[in-house]
């Protein structure tokens, strides 16, 4: 309950971040390209003692059931970040024997895989089945634009006519794996990553990871779950870079609002947008 | 791979042609030349003025020395090829402090890493603060975001994403494995070095013990 309360907090000075990086159009020059928006991360490092954690179980599992062998996994801290593989059968069975600030498990790693967090507490955690996502194919993503839209799957980025785009280039070494995917995410098979409190109805996982968009990119949805004309629609992004620039390390920061489209069809930002590529997950307001 | 072998592997030609005959003769004769044990052991350096052994991977241990590849000032220098050199941790020892280094923070990264890169993106301006007071940084980079051997192309990438200023060097057979395991990341040693003795080692981005543990070495007469 403590986390989407701490979220709650944070979502003003994100909003206000995600708006002050707009540009408005009276800012761009009357001929020629406009000029690039500037935009400043807000930052949510806080200060934070380190948790023993003694042993990491899961059982990854494909979404079709079968073992996600292999699988990258991380138990990461702000400060370590310690690097392992499930076996053959999907099992993750590690002795961790180390405190570590602020810890999470990441499964997935953005390449092959969307990648979701789950924030670890003390001593032994046996996290259960965790259903790992494939991401399409390298060759079914979408070049990014210099501006406008970019679909991939049910979800659309417009970025704006003068939209910085940065992608980690440190990760993503070849410049073919940086285009756009995405990949659905189960709610009710992914409740470790997406706790129910916070309410989550619709998720997915996005690459490249860590691409920033400034000013924030604008999110279209397709309208999958068929919520009610005009619905009022709350977006996330989950911090996955322990940098923490842009959300929260391992929990979820609202970055947007969003509506129902009036023909149903989509769900459109109405204000804020997508600073980071990350994992996302929307609620309707309450 | 081509690049990152050459050099050391000139080094060890020249040893074999100028000082050891016999040794050419011996290790040098087959196809698949044998480095001697002594010189895996510092890997691949031959520093006649370095610290004796014993070594260890401890706090109190003398570190041995070992050689890479990689870039001493980043910020000096083009980040191709051409603009490698052999780094040592033997460069940094300066037993009468005639070189003017009190301290060295050796540190181990890796693309997959998060906390590695969180903390170098502000190691160079530790660098600016600390390094006129006698401190000088050598990071090796061990791997990339699969976790296979670092290559060229991810050194270049990380100089140019965190700006450094400091020695940055790839570790691609990572000869730090003593002192922790590759899947666990950063490592920091702080060394002294008029002895190249490790005073501290810490597992992970402890940035709130590192800084006040140097300032309080570089303040030691």
């Amino acid at each position: 309950m403590q986390r989407p309360a701490a979220s709650i907090f944070f979502a003003f000075p994100a909003l206000f971040a995600a708006w002050g990086c707009s540009s408005s159009s009276s800012d761009a020059p009357s001929s020629g390209s406009p000029m690039p928006a500037v935009c400043e991360a807000p930052g949510y490092y806080v200060e934070a003692d380190s948790t023993p954690i003694k042993q990491v179980t899961a059982k990854l599992l494909l979404p079709s059931g079968e073992a996600a062998a292999a699988l990258p996994v991380q138990v990461c801290g702000i400060d370590t970040c310690l690097k392992y593989n499930a076996n053959q059968s999907g099992v993750l069975n590690v002795t961790v024997q180390d405190s570590l600030v602020r810890p999470a498990l990441k499964y997935g790693d953005g390449f092959d895989f969307a990648e979701l967090a789950i924030p670890l507490g003390e001593g032994t955690q046996n996290l259960g089945e965790l259903v790992a996502l494939p991401l399409p194919p390298y060759a079914e993503g979408a070049k990014f634009p210099k501006s406008g839209p970019v679909t991939s799957g049910d979800v659309t980025l417009k970025l704006a006519s003068n939209a910085t785009v940065e992608h980690d280039s440190l990760t993503y070494s070849d410049p073919s794996e940086l285009v756009f995917r995405s990949v659905e995410v189960p709610i009710a098979e992914s409740e470790k990553a997406l706790p129910p409190s916070f309410g989550f109805e619709l998720a997915y996982g996005l690459a490249p990871l860590g691409s920033t968009f400034c000013p924030a990119a604008e999110l279209s949805l397709e309208n999958t779950l068929a919520w009610a004309p005009g619905t009022e629609v709350e977006v996330f992004v989950q911090g996955l870079d322990v940098a923490e620039n842009w959300a929260p390390y391992g929990t979820w920061q609202p970055v947007a609002e969003a509506r129902v489209s009036s023909d149903g069809k989509t769900i459109d930002t109405t204000s804020g947008g997508i600073p980071i590529l990350s994992s996302i997950a929307l609620r309707r307001n309450q | 791979m081509t690049a990152r072998l050459a050099r050391p592997l000139a080094s060890f030609w020249w040893s074999c042609v100028l000082l050891a005959p016999c040794l050419l003769l011996a290790a040098c004769g087959s196809n698949t030349p044998k480095i001697p044990p002594e010189l895996l052991a510092t890997g691949g350096c031959n520093s006649p003025n370095y610290p004796s052994g014993p070594f260890g991977t401890e706090e109190g241990d003398t570190l041995a020395d070992a050689c890479f590849q990689g870039f001493r000032d980043p910020s000096k220098v083009s980040h191709t090829d051409s603009s490698l050199e052999t780094i040592a941790f033997a460069d940094y020892y300066d037993p009468n402090g005639s070189k003017g280094y009190r301290s060295i923070l050796i540190n181990t990264a890796a693309v997959w890493c998060s906390a590695c890169r969180s903390e170098h993106e502000g190691l160079s301006d530790k660098n600016r603060e600390y390094g006129p007071r006698g401190l000088r940084i050598l990071s090796t980079l061990f791997q990339d975001a699969h976790g296979d051997p670092a290559t060229m192309r991810d050194l270049t990438a990380w100089v140019d994403t965190f700006d450094s200023n400091y020695a940055m060097v790839l570790d691609p057979d990572y000869q730090l494995g003593n002192f922790a395991r590759a899947e666990t990341a950063p490592l920091n040693l702080i060394v002294d070095a008029r002895t190249m003795k490790i005073e501290k080692k810490l597992l992970g981005d402890q940035a709130t013990v590192i800084w006040p543990f140097i300032d309080a070495s570089l303040a030691q007469p």
